[in-house]
């Protein structure tokens, strides 16, 4: 099969950017460094490009054009072929409040101003947790509660019991490991122990399945190497 | 044996090329694995099972570039059983970069020779079979305006066509007409679809997550509020090989497996070589 110059271009680029990076495992080196900057540079000029065109065209710009009466040429068409009128809609001006709120978030950077930021922070904060404490308090609190004891109404041992018990006794355990209200002698001291038991399974878990991310990114630039760059592997 | 362990010891990068060596050799050299299937696995792959011909299903992006060699494999496995299934499909990027790594999963399976027509297309067709939002902005916010009215927020779809004129759109409202709810994610959005998607508005919900991800996800499948749980590269595995359609993923679990044994293998030669040399330290013989 046939690459487009530009792919053939695109895949010569990744492959050395790509050899670039892992020439750290060597040492530091300035290729390793050219390679990080261009990676910094080029995701930040991505997301600004992106939130230009999907947050501040659709929802600032669009919606104040269309408050104001402000239609272009491009518009007038859209508007005719979808069987729509020109016309200001005062009410899309709304969005002047949050453009606002939005703008205050630059006081801090105004000497003497710096007070004003708390407003749009105080609105952030009071509609999240108006928003979401209700719902995240029953979603990952009580029914996570209630998943702990449920199961107990299957005792008879059968797997989903053995989890079960396995699920409390850990749960009780890593909590005390916790609870610094009383010392951790005699028996609480000893259910502490088995919570840090349960701590580091549960860490060591976590650092098994980072290890098999790692490796699974290294796996597949050495496919990409050897596939796309190299030929070396049927596509 | 000393003097190996004392080359290694001075110079780690031994043990990057040994890495190297252990990653490029079974690329090279295809090694058939057994990929045994989890009960997570499963869960997502009955869940998905069950579902009838014209049902909604919703593929959420909340991925990028540093997590894609895991998901992406995932997302490929799953959206080729919702083809095959007569699913409709519609998809959406939360993050910004994930929307490109999800149009080129979805153009990967739409093109593939599993789904191609006598007149040599595809027999999917975008806008009947399968449509794609894009990149849209809220994360969180956006998961509660799709659970109140998608045609009306999303407006139109990425190529710009208005989704109430597109028939894989027709009778979708919002998440009450939605099926089953997938996030395939690298971050925090499996919980937004948890509290927001399933527990505001009672959709089901199913996740793809990284293995990094998965330990945090098993509450959630033991209380029932994940339908099923995707867990990194191994997980796209066992998805892969359950719809019988062993692709990417099962290639590199069999490299996976190796370079697990290898990592073994240096930590019970390294705990050794330590035991070794504590004891001839206290035996007053330096090492």
């Amino acid at each position: 099969m046939t690459q487009s110059m530009s792919a053939t271009l695109g895949i010569w680029i990744a492959a050395i950017l790509t050899l670039c990076l892992y020439s750290f495992l060597y040492h530091d080196n300035p290729f390793y460094k050219f390679a990080e900057h261009l990676f910094v540079g080029v995701s930040a000029g991505y997301l600004v490009a992106r939130q230009y065109f999907n947050a501040f065209l659709p929802y600032v710009w669009e919606p104040l054009k269309r408050g104001v009466g402000y239609f272009s040429e491009r518009d007038l068409r859209q508007l005719t072929q979808a069987g729509e009128t020109a016309h200001a809609q005062p009410s899309e001006l709304i969005v002047v409040v949050p453009i606002i709120l939005g703008l205050l978030f630059f006081a801090q950077f105004a000497r003497g101003h710096g007070w004003l930021v708390r407003i749009p922070v105080s609105f952030a904060l009071g509609a999240s947790m108006g928003m979401g404490v209700p719902v995240v308090f029953k979603e990952q609190v009580y029914k996570q509660m209630n998943a702990a004891i449920i199961p107990f109404d299957a005792l008879n041992g059968s797997a989903v019991a053995i989890n079960a018990i396995i699920v409390l006794v850990g749960t009780i355990a890593a909590l005390t490991y916790f609870f610094f209200s009383m010392e951790h002698r005699g028996a609480v001291g000893a259910v502490s122990r088995v919570g840090m038991w349960f701590l580091m399974i549960g860490f060591g878990s976590a650092f098994g399945n980072t290890v098999m991310n790692r490796v699974m990114l290294l796996i597949q630039r050495v496919e990409f190497l050897l596939r796309e760059w190299l030929h070396l592997l049927p596509t | 044996m000393n003097a190996i362990w004392s080359f290694i010891r001075t110079d780690r990068r031994f043990i990057f090329l040994v890495v190297a060596v252990t990653v490029i050799v079974p690329v090279l050299v295809t090694i058939p694995f057994p990929v045994p299937v989890s009960n997570a696995t499963r869960a997502a792959f009955n869940t998905m099972e069950g579902l009838k011909p014209g049902d909604a299903v919703l593929l959420s992006f909340s991925y990028g570039p540093s997590s894609m060699a895991e998901v992406q494999p995932q997302v490929e496995a799953v959206m080729r059983h919702a083809f095959r299934k007569g699913l409709r499909v519609l998809t959406v990027s939360l993050f910004p970069d994930a929307a490109p790594l999800g149009s080129r999963a979805l153009a990967r399976v739409v093109d593939s020779d599993e789904f191609r027509s006598e007149s040599g297309g595809s027999r999917l067709v975008e806008g009947t079979d399968y449509v794609n939002f894009g990149y849209r902005l809220g994360t969180d916010t956006l998961i509660r305006r799709l659970g109140q009215n998608i045609p009306q927020f999303i407006e139109t779809d990425v190529r710009g066509e208005r989704l109430d004129a597109l028939p894989v759109m027709q009778g979708i409202q919002n998440f009450d007409q939605i099926a089953l709810v997938v996030d395939f994610a690298a971050g925090d959005s499996p919980d937004w679809w948890v509290v927001d998607g399933q527990g505001r508005y009672g959709v089901k919900v199913a996740v793809g997550v990284t293995g990094v991800m998965v330990s945090q996800q098993f509450p959630y499948l033991n209380s029932g509020q994940l339908a099923g749980l995707i867990g990194g590269g191994v997980g796209a595995a066992e998805y892969e090989n359950l719809i019988n359609a062993p692709a990417t993923a099962t290639r590199r679990v069999a490299t996976l497996a190796f370079v697990h044994l290898l990592i073994i293998a240096i930590v019970i030669f390294g705990n050794v070589l330590y035991f070794r040399e504590q004891r001839a330290a206290a035996e007053g013989d330096p090492a």
